[in-house]
């Protein structure tokens, strides 16, 4: 046989709709190609003419695994338009967003979509028959980081609280504080999450690429900060469409982002984030990576999953200070006032770095939206990472070789449905 | 004997006939205002471990396509092989029937299971709930007000043995 062509028609355990078609000649991968066919979601379009106000609530329809990311990084754009600078306190509940959002979805990915790949289990179903405990504990996170969500945004999936400017409602004290067993509970069962997924055989393998996320100088990146790549750049968010564009591929409905000037792809997520602000990570965190065995920063794909714990570690030991020192503001929403402008914004989402730009009128109203969400950075990546991961294990078997693939997809957290935008898997050996 | 500590939760979205696990919901909330029995809409089965322990008996709503005319009404008692070898499609992959699998194997799924769905039309951003489903979501309504109140009255009346 000197053609092959495998298919996984429907990948699993990723979010959104879309297939893998890898086409091999002998030993040589021909194709790869990531074809994401879920329809254009169109959200940019549907934002022009709305009044600014309802942008937060539509952009955190984008996605209920991480609604969070996409409004605030929304506002965040809107507010640097209109000239509104919030107060500390605002800024402190806004991390705290962030750190039930992480929490939740890096939770669900570890346990019920990633750590099967690693313990040699199809679902998150199946290794629960043998790690209960371990399935237990990270059901019991994300049920924190939820609460947390509930508490502060109004409900857990797309909340209802963030708005331009700030919330419009501050929880009470006893509200948040109330959280304070549950995570002091979560922070230890982050550790143990870290260490059990660290222990995992992971294969020896790096990606030829750059690493990129926000970066800040005080503080471990979730809503603020420039863009900080691994070949040493610092990028204001102000120049990001200068530097990172969009293009389309004949096979995606999503857009591929990749270096403006090189065409060159890069990687967006927690492996980025940790490696590039490792010395900001919250001391539990900085500690346990240190221990982990893993040299940072890291270009091995398949390790995402301990910086995934690692943000952990850190959303819960942040999430604890905030808690432990919450005051509510006493004015929970900056006023502001209409008037035609510009302004940019990217935020970390759990798999990313998030970006958008809007153009207002002076009535308040959005004349344009550009949203460029973590996934779409990423695939580029993926296929290239696919290239390069496939010949390592191109004598297995159909179903073997499949399986090492959709792993490696799995690894990046991929929401589909952001980026367009589920997977199904073919390859063509020829 | 304790009255039987019930959840009902209703899983859907805003969309279209998917609002009518949230509408049944939204019903029993006020008809069971003064039971023991909890009320919660979920946006995705998964959220069910947020909420599932310490309840004896879990009932479950949700809008479901495949299972006949737009209106149909289907009620299962879990374990339910039809409803595992159905495959149904979910987010991440973790549809109704893996989540409840995954909280027996986990050890936390309560001994009784009751599972209502309708059958629903559209499920489209922007659009309420099909004419069809009006009288059927009544019906589910009613049939599990009436039943989570007979279970109530017969365990505090410790004569189980006649409900």
């Amino acid at each position: 046989m000197t053609e092959r062509t495998i298919k996984v028609r429907a990948m699993t355990r990723v979010e959104g709709e879309g297939g893998l078609y890898v086409k091999l000649n002998r030993d040589v991968v021909e194709d790869v190609r990531l074809e994401i066919y879920e329809p254009p979601r169109l959200f940019e379009a549907l934002l022009r003419g709305r009044m600014l106000e309802d942008v937060p609530d539509i952009t955190a329809r984008i996605c209920g695994i991480c609604p969070v990311a996409y409004q605030m990084s929304s506002v965040h754009a809107l507010e640097a338009a209109l000239g509104v600078t919030t107060s500390p306190e605002i800024r402190r509940l806004r991390r705290l967003l962030y750190c039930g959002e992480w929490i939740e979805s890096h939770a669900l990915h570890i346990y019920l979509l990633n750590a099967p790949d690693f313990v040699g289990f199809d679902s998150g179903l199946d290794m629960a028959s043998r790690f209960p405990a371990e399935v237990n504990r990270g059901l019991r996170m994300k049920k924190y980081g939820n609460r947390l969500l509930e508490i502060l945004g109004g409900r857990a999936i797309h909340p209802v609280n963030v708005a331009v400017g700030g919330f419009y409602r501050a929880p009470r004290r006893e509200a948040l504080q109330q959280l304070i067993p549950d995570f002091e509970w979560g922070l230890q069962a982050a550790i143990e999450t870290t260490r059990w997924v660290a222990g995992f055989a992971f294969p020896n393998f790096a990606c030829d690429t750059q690493l990129v996320s926000l970066s800040h100088p005080d503080e471990y990146p979730m809503n603020e900060g420039h863009i900080a790549t691994t070949a040493g750049e610092s990028i204001p968010v102000g120049s990001y469409q200068y530097e990172f564009e969009e293009r389309h591929v004949p096979h995606s409905t999503a857009l591929h982002s990749v270096r403006r000037q090189t065409g060159d792809s890069y990687l967006v997520g927690p492996l980025a984030r940790v490696s590039l602000n490792l010395d900001r990570l919250s001391p539990t965190a900085r500690q346990t990576a240190g221990e982990v065995g893993i040299t940072w920063p890291c270009f091995n794909p398949f390790q995402s999953i301990v910086a995934r714990g690692l943000e952990l570690i850190h959303a819960f030991e942040e999430g604890l200070d905030i808690l432990r020192t919450y005051d509510p503001p006493r004015q929970p929403r900056i006023e502001y006032t209409y008037k035609a402008a510009s302004g940019c914004a990217a935020t970390e989402a759990p798999r990313g770095t998030i970006y958008q730009h809007y153009t207002i009128d002076e009535e308040g109203k959005v004349v344009q939206a550009v949203i460029i969400p973590p996934t779409s950075q990423n695939q580029a990546q993926i296929e290239i990472d696919l290239r390069a991961w496939v010949p390592r294990v191109i004598h297995e078997t159909e179903a073997v070789l499949s399986r090492q693939c959709e792993n490696l997809v799995r690894c990046y957290d991929p929401c589909i449905s952001c980026s367009t935008h589920f997977l199904k898997l073919r390859i063509e050996r020829t | 004997m304790k009255p039987s500590r019930t959840l009902v939760v209703g899983v859907g979205s805003p969309h279209g006939d998917d609002q009518t696990g949230w509408i049944i919901a939204e019903l029993l909330t006020k008809e069971l205002e003064s039971s023991e029995a909890v009320v919660r809409r979920a946006k995705a089965p998964v959220e069910l471990f947020d909420w599932i322990d310490d309840f004896e008996r879990l009932v479950i709503c949700d809008a479901c396509q495949g299972l006949g005319s737009v209106g149909d009404v289907g009620h299962w008692k879990w374990p339910a092989e039809e409803l595992v070898a159905a495959g149904w499609s979910g987010t991440h992959d973790l549809p109704l029937p893996v989540i409840l699998q995954l909280a027996d194997r986990l050890g936390r799924l309560p001994p009784r299971v009751d599972i209502w769905s309708i059958e629903g039309a559209v499920a489209k951003p922007l659009t309420g709930l099909s004419p069809e489903l009006q009288a059927s979501v009544s019906t589910v309504v009613r049939q599990i007000y009436a039943d989570i109140v007979r279970d109530q009255t017969c365990t505090s009346n410790h004569s189980s043995e006649h409900c």
